[in-house]
C-alpha cells in the first residue's frame, strides 16, 4: 500500500512540475520540457528506487520477526517437552512417602510394631532419636527362607544401614528410603540392623517379614555394629597397662599394654573370636565389684 | 481497544520480566552450574548421598523459559534482551549434564562400596563427556541466537 501510494505521489508531481515549467518558459518550453522531463524521470527513479529499498528492508525485518518468532517457539515447545521429561523422571525416581497421621499409626510407633500397616508407610515426619529394641519372633512358617522388606518410616535424610544374619553381612550398606527394599533372610536366625550413618536427627527404619505379615519399628545408632579390631605398633614408649592386668587382677596374664604416643595400624583383624558370653558376664561382674568397693582405675 | 491491548500486554512483560524472569536469569548461572558441581563434590567428599535439586530445579526454570518462549507478550523479552535467548539456551542445555551427573552419582553412592562407587564415579565422567560432545554438536548444528538474513554475505 505504501508503496503504490508513493509511486502515485511521484507521478502527480512529475505533472504538476512538466505543467509549471511549461507556462513559466514558454520559449524555451521545449527545452525546459525536455530537461524537466530528464530530471524528472531521474527524481521519479531515484524515489522509486528509495521506495523498493524501504519496502525491501521492511520486508527483511518482518522477515526476520517471522523467523524469530519461529525459532522462539520451537524452542518454547523444546523447553516445554524437556520440563515435563523432568516431572516425569522426578516422579519415577521420587519414592517419598505421605506421612500415615491415623491412630493405628501412633498405635504402631508407640507398640513398635503393627499387623495393619503395609510395606512402605511412613508415619513420621521427621527422623527421631528412637530407642533400638530387639524382638523375638515366633512363627509357624514352613519355608526356609522369607522375604523381609526394609524401609525408613520418617524422613528419607540420607540414613545408611546393614543387614546381617548370624552375624554375616547380607550386603554392603545402604540408603534407607520410604520405598521398601527387599532382602530373603533364613527363616530361622538373628537378624541385625545396626546404623552405619546417620543422615540427620537418627535412624529409623521399619521391618516387614513376610512369613508373619508384621511390621517391626525400630531405631538404631551411628556406628552401631561396626567395632572393628586392627592390628597396631607403637610409634613411641609404651608399658604394661596395670588396670587389665595382673597388679589389678592378680594373676592375669600381661596381654594389654598402653602408650600415650599415636599407633600405627598395620592390619585389620577380619576373623576375631571374642569371648564367650559366660566370660564377659564375669568380666563385668569384677568391674561392678570393683566399682562397689571403691577400687578405682591405677594410675 | 486494540492500545489497551497493547499497553496491557506491555505491562504483562514488564511484571513478568521482573517477578519471574530476573530471577531466573540471576540464578541460572548457579543453579546451572555451582550447585550440582557442590552436590557431585559433596557426595564424593562424604561417601554418602546427598539431597540433590538440580532435577527439580531444571524443571521449574526449564517451564518459566518454556512459558517466556510460547506466550506472544513473554517472547517480547528475547527482542528487548537479544542475549537472553542465548543466554538461557547454552545455560539451560548445561543443566541437565551436571544434574544428570549428580543424580547418576547419588544413585551409585546408594549403597556403601567402593567398586560401586568406583563405577558410578566413571560413569559420571562418561555421561559429562557425552553430554558436553552433544552440547557441541548440537550448538554447531543450531548455534544458540537468532541468524539473521544477512548474515553470512
Amino acid at each position: 500500500m505504501m508503496g503504490s501510494n508513493d509511486y502515485r505521489e511521484n507521478s502527480e508531481t512529475t505533472q504538476a512540475d512538466r505543467y509549471s515549467g511549461n507556462y513559466a518558459e514558454n520559449d524555451t518550453g521545449n527545452e525546459n520540457r525536455r530537461g524537466t522531463h530528464r530530471m524528472q524521470e531521474h527524481t521519479g527513479n531515484e524515489k522509486r528506487r528509495g521506495t523498493h529499498r524501504m519496502q525491501e528492508h521492511t520486508g527483511k525485518s518482518r522477515a526476520e520477526e517471522f523467523e524469530r518468532n519461529r525459532i522462539l517457539k520451537r524452542t518454547g515447545m523444546a523447553f516445554l517437552g524437556m520440563s515435563i521429561a523432568a516431572l516425569i523422571a522426578i516422579s519415577s525416581m521420587n519414592s517419598v512417602s505421605t506421612v500415615d497421621t491415623s491412630d493405628v499409626a501412633a498405635e504402631a510407633l508407640e507398640q513398635g510394631k503393627s499387623t495393619e500397616l503395609g510395606a512402605g508407610t511412613r508415619i513420621l515426619m521427621k527422623d527421631q532419636e528412637m530407642p533400638a529394641r530387639d524382638y523375638t519372633i515366633v512363627h509357624s512358617s514352613q519355608k526356609d527362607t522369607s522375604e523381609l522388606q526394609i524401609w525408613d518410616y520418617a524422613a528419607e535424610d540420607g540414613d545408611y544401614v546393614q543387614v546381617l544374619v548370624d552375624d554375616v553381612p547380607l550386603g554392603d550398606p545402604f540408603m534407607i528410603k520410604n520405598k521398601p527394599v527387599t532382602l530373603t533372610v533364613p527363616a530361622t536366625g538373628v537378624v541385625q540392623v545396626p546404623g552405619t550413618r546417620d543422615g540427620e536427627g537418627g535412624i529409623t527404619y521399619a521391618i516387614r517379614y513376610d512369613f508373619n505379615n508384621k511390621t517391626y519399628f525400630n531405631g538404631t545408632d551411628e556406628g552401631e555394629g561396626e567395632e572393628r579390631i586392627y592390628v597396631v605398633e607403637p610409634t613411641g614408649d609404651f608399658e604394661d597397662d596395670p588396670n587389665v592386668t595382673d597388679r589389678k587382677f592378680p594373676g592375669n596374664p600381661t596381654k594389654s599394654c598402653r602408650s600415650k604416643h599415636p599407633l600405627k595400624i598395620v592390619a585389620e583383624v577380619i576373623k576375631w573370636e571374642g569371648h564367650s558370653p559366660e566370660i564377659l558376664n564375669n568380666m563385668l561382674e569384677n568391674l561392678r565389684k570393683l566399682s562397689e568397693q571403691g577400687i578405682k582405675a591405677i594410675d | 481497544m486494540k492500545t489497551l491491548w497493547n499497553a496491557l500486554s506491555f505491562l504483562a512483560t514488564i511484571i513478568w520480566s521482573v517477578a519471574v524472569l530476573l530471577w531466573v536469569v540471576l540464578i541460572l548461572p548457579f543453579s546451572a552450574i555451582l550447585v550440582p558441581t557442590g552436590d557431585i563434590m559433596g557426595i564424593l567428599h562424604t561417601g554418602y548421598t546427598t539431597i540433590t535439586g538440580g532435577l527439580e530445579m531444571f524443571m521449574a526454570i526449564s517451564l518459566i523459559i518454556s512459558l517466556t518462549m510460547l506466550v506472544p507478550p513473554f517472547r517480547r523479552c528475547f527482542r528487548i534482551f537479544p542475549w537472553l535467548y542465548p543466554y538461557v539456551k547454552i545455560l539451560s542445555v548445561d543443566m541437565p549434564v551436571l544434574a544428570i551427573a549428580a543424580e547418576l552419582l547419588n544413585y551409585g553412592y546408594d549403597i556403601y562400596s567402593e567398586e560401586r562407587h568406583r563405577i558410578f564415579i566413571l560413569l559420571m565422567i562418561g555421561e559429562i563427556v557425552a553430554g558436553r560432545l552433544m552440547m557441541c554438536w548440537y550448538f554447531h548444528k543450531k548455534p544458540a541466537g537468532f541468524r539473521r538474513e544477512n548474515d553470512g554475505q
